[in-house]
């Protein structure tokens, strides 16, 4: 069931904002851009609070017409937007008297445990900027099961990620849908089901996490998601060079000026030189840093050229990660995708 | 504000000496020629009816005007179009025309001569030369005062925190009591304070539209005017208790606020 519907136009400015998009029940949707691209524009357009020509349908409901109150959503902006002289608890309770949704003592009682509500100050005022930010987002998804975020994770610690994106995946399960903005792809990882790129205001792409980064149509849609972009030049010998270094490409990638594009789940990591393989590319790298998420690990590497690499947990333990530890890298020909220059 | 603060510059400091001597300068006045006398003032029959007087008319008036003030200022921020701009310039004209001309203007419309007296006659309620006269008076004179301050704090606010009650489903009144004004209590409490001292302060006008009737309307200003002629040292006895008043209140007003 589409639990969000928005399509139109709208002008931010110089900026031709194109809308399109969709959200389903239990799923949790990333518009992704560079700055300035109009993913807050978009949420606003959705919301109410920037004209739009076009249609927004909630719950199979035309609100285009109605205003903001009137539409049945949950905002969390980037800046937090709380009241503050208000209290925590008694923003909650008006965003969960709204909803209407079964018990709303018993599902403020699992936010304020979900996101750790409860161990900050009483007074908004005396928030860090993550627990405004948490508090934020749990007024939001108390307030409605369709729910907008704008980078719900930009504020927070490590541990304050891991709950914010389980509180998030918790509202999905339950079978609402969460339509978010972010710009860092470590975000999006185990978060996001779907993606709707945005560049200039346009939708460049869109389709699930997984598709977008396995064919990304443009460089930069490959840039925010993650993915490692190199531009050189092919010789007749399939071998990729720039200042970067050099790839061995695969055999299909014409010769001449090319990008390419590397996703992080294709780079293996090891503690020796793989003696023999497939893999064309062993490289010799230096560990920057590690990031821990949900579903997986993800490694930033230095060397020639800089990669970055995605791997199990397990696989993180067992290679015992740590920045400054030297490792091997290695990457088949065929999974460096080449896309014609310009691109 | 935990952020340091960086001095002024010295002709900034000597140029608000100059501003502060003038501002102290009466005050010195009353405290020479009336400090003796405020004992005398406070035993005075006719001083402490005034006081009285004063006391019940500008309270309620300070309140109605902070109301109403409120209301105004949120109309001429927030409104659309001419409305908003009507309402922004009336909520402020009071401040540039003379007191008189507004009691004057009063008693064009609502005097017993005036265009709305016969009709206000026959039910009688031409308020004229009553306490209800000396609220009305204070009312019009404090209003500017609270729209001047509540427009500051307004025109400063974040909007986010009000558009986020809005997207979760607070309407327009809902979401002014639960945000807006919550987050105005400053400005109020200020527009409030400075309205009162302004009501308790009123003359002119009050002189015009309500008249000076011991007990009825002559509030501790007229008061003071009276026995300007006759005991030049109980009427600054006498204004030295009405400025105690006024800067007690005011301060009391700004330190809640803050």
């Amino acid at each position: 069931m589409t639990l969000l519907r928005a399509q139109g136009r709208a002008n931010v400015g110089s900026l031709a904002l194109e809308v399109d998009l969709t959200v389903d029940a239990g799923e949790v949707v990333a518009i992704v851009g560079p700055n300035g691209s109009g993913k807050s524009s978009t949420l606003a357009a959705v919301l109410g609070l920037l004209p739009m020509e076009g249609r927004v349908e909630v719950h199979g409901h035309d609100v285009s017409e109605r205003p903001l109150e009137a539409r049945g959503l949950g905002w969390c902006p980037q800046a937090p937007g709380l009241p503050p002289t208000a209290r925590v608890e008694r923003l909650l309770r008006r965003a969960s008297e709204r909803a209407e949704r079964g018990d709303g003592a018993s599902a403020r009682a699992r936010m304020v445990a979900a996101l750790e509500l409860g161990q900050m100050p009483a007074r908004v005022s005396a928030l860090s900027g993550g627990q405004a930010q948490r508090v934020a987002l749990g007024r939001a998804l108390l307030a409605s099961d369709v729910v907008l975020a704008d980078e719900p994770v930009a504020a927070q610690d490590a541990h304050g990620a891991a709950l914010v994106r389980g509180a998030i995946r918790a509202h999905a399960a339950a079978g609402g849908g969460v339509l978010l903005v972010s710009h860092r792809p470590d975000d999006l990882d185990g978060l996001a089901d779907r993606v709707v790129v945005l560049d200039g205001g346009q939708v460049r792409q869109h389709g699930t996490l997984a598709e977008v980064r396995a064919a990304p149509t443009t460089a930069h849609a490959a840039r925010v998601l993650g993915t490692t972009v190199l531009v050189g030049e092919v010789d007749d010998a399939h071998v990729l060079r720039g200042g970067w270094g050099e790839l061995r490409v695969g055999d299909g990638a014409p010769v001449g000026q090319a990008t390419a594009l590397i996703r992080p789940s294709a780079v293996a990591l090891a503690t020796r030189p793989p003696s023999d393989g497939s893999q064309r590319n062993v490289l010799e790298m230096t560990v920057a840093s590690v990031t821990r998420h949900l579903d997986g690990v993800t490694v930033s590497l230095d060397g020639r050229p800089a990669l970055r690499a995605l791997v199990t947990h397990d696989a993180a333990e067992a290679l015992g990660l740590q920045p400054g530890q030297p490792l091997w890298a290695s990457i088949k020909a065929a999974d460096v995708t080449v896309l014609p220059a310009g691109a | 504000m935990d952020q340091p603060r960086l001095p002024p510059p010295r002709a900034a400091v000597a140029l608000g000496a100059v501003a502060a001597t003038l501002l102290a300068l009466p005050l010195l006045g009353l405290l020479v020629r009336g400090g003796s006398r405020v004992g005398d003032a406070l035993a005075s029959e006719a001083i402490r009816q005034a006081l009285l007087v004063t006391a019940r008319t500008s309270l309620p008036a300070a309140a109605i005007a902070t109301v109403l003030g409120v209301a105004l200022a949120l109309v001429a921020e927030r409104g659309r179009g001419w409305v908003a701009g009507a309402a922004g310039l009336l909520g402020e004209v009071p401040l540039v025309v003379p007191p008189v001309v507004s009691g004057l203007g009063l008693l064009l419309v609502l005097g017993r001569e005036g265009l709305l007296g016969g009709a206000l006659d026959v039910v009688g309620l031409v308020p004229t030369f009553r306490a209800g006269a000396v609220m009305i008076v204070q009312v019009v004179v404090a209003l500017p005062m609270v729209v001047l301050a509540v427009r500051a704090g307004l025109s400063t606010l974040d909007p986010l925190p009000e558009q986020v009650a809005a997207v979760h489903g607070e309407g327009p009144l809902r979401r002014t009591l639960s945000t807006t004004l919550p987050a105005l209590r400053g400005p109020v409490l200020l527009g409030a304070g400075l309205g009162w001292g302004r009501a308790v302060g009123e003359f002119g006008a009050t002189l015009v539209f309500a008249g000076s009737l011991p007990g009825r309307t002559r509030t501790l200003p007229l008061q003071v005017f009276s026995d300007l002629q006759a005991d030049p040292g109980l009427a600054a006895g006498a204004a030295l208790v009405l400025v105690a008043t006024s800067v007690a209140a005011f301060v009391l007003a700004r330190r809640i606020g803050r």
